[in-house]
């Protein structure tokens, strides 16, 4: 969201740590217009987060709180957070326009009351950045106890691939982590958002998730249909629940057609309220579900079962009726019809013979199989005629129904064969032959069909739909007949009436299907489907809406469910009088990277997705006779856990909403959008800090490989008031140390890591956490290594001293690496300088290193014209240190705090007075001259 | 195949200093971003060895079969959202003990 109005302020400062908030503050008390802009989703900085402050060991949340309170609250500050100045340009002025973002929370900020149930329900968890790392936070989450404010957050990357990539808008990632997380009927709910198909999807879809799921680039996907299977088996399993029923709201609304489309369109419509009835030709609901999937795929009870939950919810299904006239409805009351009548014409092969005898129609075969009228085609030869999915299903049934061999033949290659590549291998497995380059051009036979006649193919340039064209090869037809039939009749296993006319040579079409809608007075494209608005689903006439494969030609259920999904959508809209508007229906992100997700982590152990069952077990023949029980094995917990633990959360957030269903304020809004707006100022102070130096720079020390190898701001937060543990313990078994080293200038004062200079502070806040561990932990030994301690302040050197005599060691020595012990303890080896400088050996059960600061500079990055100049160290450079401390070489951009350079605190707030006297002056004398 | 696959993609690392969680080129170790993933995994089992009485951080792990300092994690994620607390006082070893703070959701 854009917001056009340009706002007005004297200052902007960026970066809300002490710096920043002291800038404001003065700037503000000074009768100065300031709007602070702080990345992070409350203002504090690091100095909130530190145990005490050093050398008073006065607390350092209980001093910070009251500024952070001050700063959000002061009258003429507008300080954000979870907000990002985007770009900064010279407004001809001597002032600025800056472009500012401020980043969606996705929770009310006015309404949240900071009760944190969101975060105690939420189901993802990654390292909590406010505890470096120590311990986990959730993707929902408040910062920290002393957040100001004191709201959540949900973070959210971008969609995860398999959501994204789910056509029926399942959130896929919400149920893998609820599974995950033991919460399997939150899960199944979470499915039933979408669609009530869970059972139906959980065995028969396609699983575009897992095509693109980001797992699948380390060993393979997560098992995510699997995992809906394994929801809905548990749901059943358990009784199921009862459906809440909304009131009606007087509306009735019918549906021609009850597979997933129309079923899919009714679940909705009758959960906002509509009195849902479904019109079904066939004798049993459910479309393809009930007629064409063959039950080895997807037993009938499973349809049934998710059919019956969709009755549950009011909807009414009549079968055995075909409805011939729209309008008739309409007369009947219904205010809309939704369309839904698949795709059940079956293309012809346009061949001579086509019509004898024993040419079949795929789909005619399978609804005859699947009702139980089983054809007979014991020992006969079946040749299927296509490559689709169709065609892969009515070869694996007549081989199923006893057939001698069966054949299918289609003109392209395999690679371009539009079925699932592991349909086409588990019916390579079963024994089904496949021709390829080859396309029937006459059925021969005398009162049936004998034999076909075919021609070799060869592929040409790629069409439109991408796949090479087949073309007649230069090569002699050849003969598909019943010649080389199997003495014995393979075993059938259902009942087996006649086919009529047949002999021994079966030919099944499995070319294409199409819409089958004549009679309905509907506008149709030239393929057959009917004509609606592709967003909104309506068509010509304003009350019918269309949707499924009878628009969008053969598609999947899931695709279909999707389709339900959107009309019933539109449908609702429409009867409200409201604008068919998709956008409540689409997602708000983008799709996560995946690179992106992959690159959270430097290594991943590597687990291997869950092997089991016919599909995963490789075998090269299936053993016994084939009959039409489910092949799929059911999925374990062990199993499902297994699969959903593989899950890298790629969005970070999964979408489950359960912090949505327990907010009491109501305040979660997963589909919030940022705002973005612009702002004059007159002058901007960066006040954006320092970063500390990665410890694991320094491999030597083997932070990061040992556990029990922290950094210094690790030992600040385990001693804060809100420390993450319980106690003082070892990040490695718990335990309570007693024997702690500290290793000073940790990544400072050091050419090998390109930081020559002293951090100012890490001897400091080392003696400080000297001091504050022998108060909590009295019998603890504390040894600090140093090369020179620097306690130059007010204070400082009795501070130092302090330390000393509370029994802090301080071994003069610098260390050359560290070994860790099985029992997690280190051995330090380092020069002994004072003692003659040989090498000497020590061992801790706690190694803390004093890492250093380093400069962090990108703020420059948002300067789109000229930007300030760094110093030679990469810190934000000041034209004049000592003489014009707080100004950059640019006019009216300041610099306050350790932007600048390494600093304490009191140095930092010091530092922000000269920057805001010199910002205050900037202004003054833009004043003057406008 | 090693057990572990390392991204040659990661090239970022230390984009914000406060997080500590890239444990480097190290066969034995997993990411502490993939540790702490399994937090909600091994609620269960972790609740399920509490169940027999109170248990240190060395118990739960040989207990559930899963190494110590992953357990940290774990224990400690579940102590701040409520699903367990520590014994006030440390046992001569230096171990607390933690035991399942009842309530209604699991
Ligand atoms: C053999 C086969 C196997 C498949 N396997 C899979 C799979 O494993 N996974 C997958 O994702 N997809 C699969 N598909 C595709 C999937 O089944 C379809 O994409 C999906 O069923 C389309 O749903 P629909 O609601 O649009 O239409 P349909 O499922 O065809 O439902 C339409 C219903 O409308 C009824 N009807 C038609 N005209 C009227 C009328 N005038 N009055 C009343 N009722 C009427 C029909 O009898 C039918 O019951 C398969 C398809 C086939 C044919
Ligand atoms: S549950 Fe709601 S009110 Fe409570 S902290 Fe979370 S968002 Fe705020
Ligand atoms: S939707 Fe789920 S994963 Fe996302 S923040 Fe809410 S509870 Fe956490
Ligand atoms: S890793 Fe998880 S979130 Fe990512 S695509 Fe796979 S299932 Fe979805």
């Amino acid at each position: 969201m854009t917001d056009d109005s340009v706002r007005e302020y004297d200052a902007l400062v960026i970066g809300g740590g002490i710096a920043g908030m002291e800038s404001a503050l003065k700037l503000g008390d000074m009768g100065y217009r300031v709007i602070l802009v702080e990345r992070d989703s409350s203002v504090g900085g690091k100095m909130v987060l530190f145990s005490k402050v050093f050398p008073t060991l006065d607390c350092a949340s209980c001093i910070s709180t009251p500024k952070m309170g001050a700063v959000v609250h002061h009258p003429s500050v507008t300080a954000l957070t979870y907000a990002e100045v985007e770009s900064i340009r010279g407004n001809g002025k001597g002032g600025f326009r800056a472009k500012i973002r401020e980043k969606p929370r996705y929770v009310d900020e006015a309404a949240c009351t900071g009760c944190r149930q969101c975060e105690v329900v939420c189901n993802v968890a990654v390292p909590d950045e406010f505890n470096a790392g120590l311990i986990s936070r959730r993707a929902a989450y408040i910062p920290f106890p002393q957040a100001v404010p004191k709201k959540a957050v949900v973070e959210r990357a971008g969609v995860s691939p398999c959501t994204f990539n789910c056509p029926a808008g399942v959130k896929a990632h919400g149920y893998v982590a609820l599974v995950r997380s033991g919460r399997y009927e939150e899960a199944f709910n979470l499915v039933c958002e979408a669609t009530p198909l869970v059972g139906v999807l959980g065995r028969a879809c396609y699983a575009p998730c897992e095509t693109e799921c980001t797992r699948g680039v380390l060993e393979g996907p997560v098992s995510i249909r699997r995992l809906k299977r394994f929801i809905a088996d548990r749901h059943y399993a358990d009784g199921g629940s009862a459906v809440e029923i909304p009131p009606p709201n007087g509306k009735k609304v019918a549906i021609v057609g009850s597979g997933p489309a129309g079923l899919t369109a009714a679940w909705h419509l009758a959960r906002s309220g509509y009195e849902v009835k479904v019109f079904e030709a066939a004798s049993r609901p459910g479309g393809m579900l009930s007629t064409a999937l063959p039950a080895f795929r997807l037993p009938d009870a499973v349809v049934q079962t998710d059919i019956a939950k969709i009755v549950s919810s009011g909807v009414e299904i009549v079968t055995d009726t075909r409805v011939e006239d729209l309008e008739a409805l309409r007369d009947m009351g219904y205010a809309a019809v939704l369309v839904a009548t698949g795709t059940h014409r079956s293309t012809r092969l346009g061949v001579p013979g086509e019509d004898l005898p024993g040419v079949l129609k795929a789909l005619d075969f399978l609804r005859a199989a699947r009702s139980g009228e089983a054809l007979d085609v014991r020992g006969k030869e079946v040749v299927i005629v296509g490559g689709g999915n169709v065609a892969i299903d009515a070869a694996r049934t007549a081989l199923r129904l006893g057939a001698a061999r069966v054949q299918v033949v289609y003109r392209r290659s395999r690679d371009e064969m539009p079925a699932n590549p592991w349909e086409i291998d588990e019916a390579e497995r079963e024994g089904v032959r496949f021709v390829y380059l080859a396309t029937p051009t006459r059925c021969v036979g005398d009162g049936c069909v004998e034999s076909m006649v075919c021609q070799p193919m060869e592929l040409g340039e790629a069409d439109e739909s991408g796949r090479r064209r087949p073309t007649p090869a230069d090569a002699d037809p050849f003969v598909l007949d019943a010649a080389c039939l199997l003495e014995e009749p393979r075993e059938a296993s259902v009942g087996v009436p006649d086919i009529e006319g047949a002999g021994g040579f079966l030919v099944i079409v499995a070319a294409g299907l199409t819409a089958d809608v004549d009679g309905l007075g509907l506008a149709l494209k030239p393929d057959g489907t009917v004509e609606t608005d592709p967003v909104t689903l309506q068509t010509a006439v304003p009350y019918i809406f269309a949707a499924g494969d009878v628009v969008d030609g053969p598609s999947s259920i899931a695709e279909a469910a999707g389709r339900g999904r959107r009309a019933a959508y539109m449908i609702n809209r429409w009867l409200r009088g409201e604008e068919l508007d998709p956008t409540g229906l689409g997602d708000v992100l983008p799709v996560m990277d995946k690179t992106e997700v992959l690159e959270r982590q430097e290594s991943y152990r590597k687990v291997e997705p869950w092997r089991t069952g016919p599909l995963h077990t490789g075998a090269s023949a299936v053993a016994g006779p084939l009959d039409f029980s489910e092949l799929e094995p059911p999925v374990t917990e062990e199993e499902a856990l297994h699969s959903a633990g593989r899950c890298l959360d790629c969005g970070v957030c999964s979408e489950c909403r359960q912090c949505v269903a327990i907010c009491p304020a109501d305040c979660i809004d997963l589909r919030m959008s940022g705002r973005e707006f612009e702002a004059e100022v007159g002058a901007v102070i960066l006040a954006t800090g320092f970063t500390l130096f990665p410890a694991d720079a320094k491999p030597q020390y083997g932070y990061g490989r040992y556990k029990n190898v922290i950094t210094g701001m690790q030992m600040d937060r385990l001693l804060a008031p809100t420390r993450p543990y319980n106690d003082v313990v070892r990040p490695g078994d718990g335990r309570i140390p007693d024997n702690i080293a500290y290793i000073l200038c940790t990544g400072s004062r050091d050419e090998t890591v390109g930081n020559p200079l002293c951090s100012q502070i890490c001897c400091m806040y080392s003696i400080k956490q000297n001091q504050l561990i022998m108060g909590a932990l009295p019998l603890a030994d504390v040894t600090v290594y140093y090369m020179d301690v620097r306690s130059v302040g007010k204070g400082y050197d009795e501070f130092y001293e302090q330390a000393k005599a509370m029994g802090a060691g301080f071994v003069r020595g610098r260390i050359s690496d560290i070994t860790e012990k099985e029992d997690g303890n280190l051995v330090l080896r380092y020069e002994d300088i004072e003692n003659g400088g040989g090498m000497v050996e020590a061992e801790h059960d706690l190694v803390v290193l004093a890492v250093g600061v380093q400069p962090s500079a990108d703020v420059r990055s948002v300067f789109l014209d000229a930007a300030p100049s760094l110093d030679e160290y990469l810190y934000l450079g000041e034209a004049d240190e000592d003489l014009d401390p707080g100004s950059t070489d640019m006019p009216g951009v300041f610099v306050a705090g350790s932007a600048a350079g390494a600093k304490d605190i009191p140095d930092s707030i010091l530092h922000a007075g000269a920057a805001v006297a010199q910002a205050a002056a900037h202004i003054e004398k833009g004043r003057e001259t406008a | 195949m090693p057990d572990v696959i390392h991204t040659p993609l990661c090239a970022a690392g230390h984009a914000d200093n406060r997080v500590a969680g890239h444990a480097p080129d190290h066969l034995a170790d997993r990411d502490v971003r993939e540790i702490i993933r399994d937090e909600h995994l091994m609620r269960r089992p972790i609740l399920e060895a509490l169940a027999e009485g109170p248990l240190t951080i060395p118990q739960i792990a040989a207990a559930i079969g899963r190494p110590a300092h992953e357990v940290v994690y774990w224990v400690m994620g579940m102590r701040k959202y409520g699903h367990l607390t520590e014994i006030k006082e440390a046992d001569d070893e230096g171990f607390y003990l933690y035991k399942i703070v009842e309530k209604e959701d699991g």
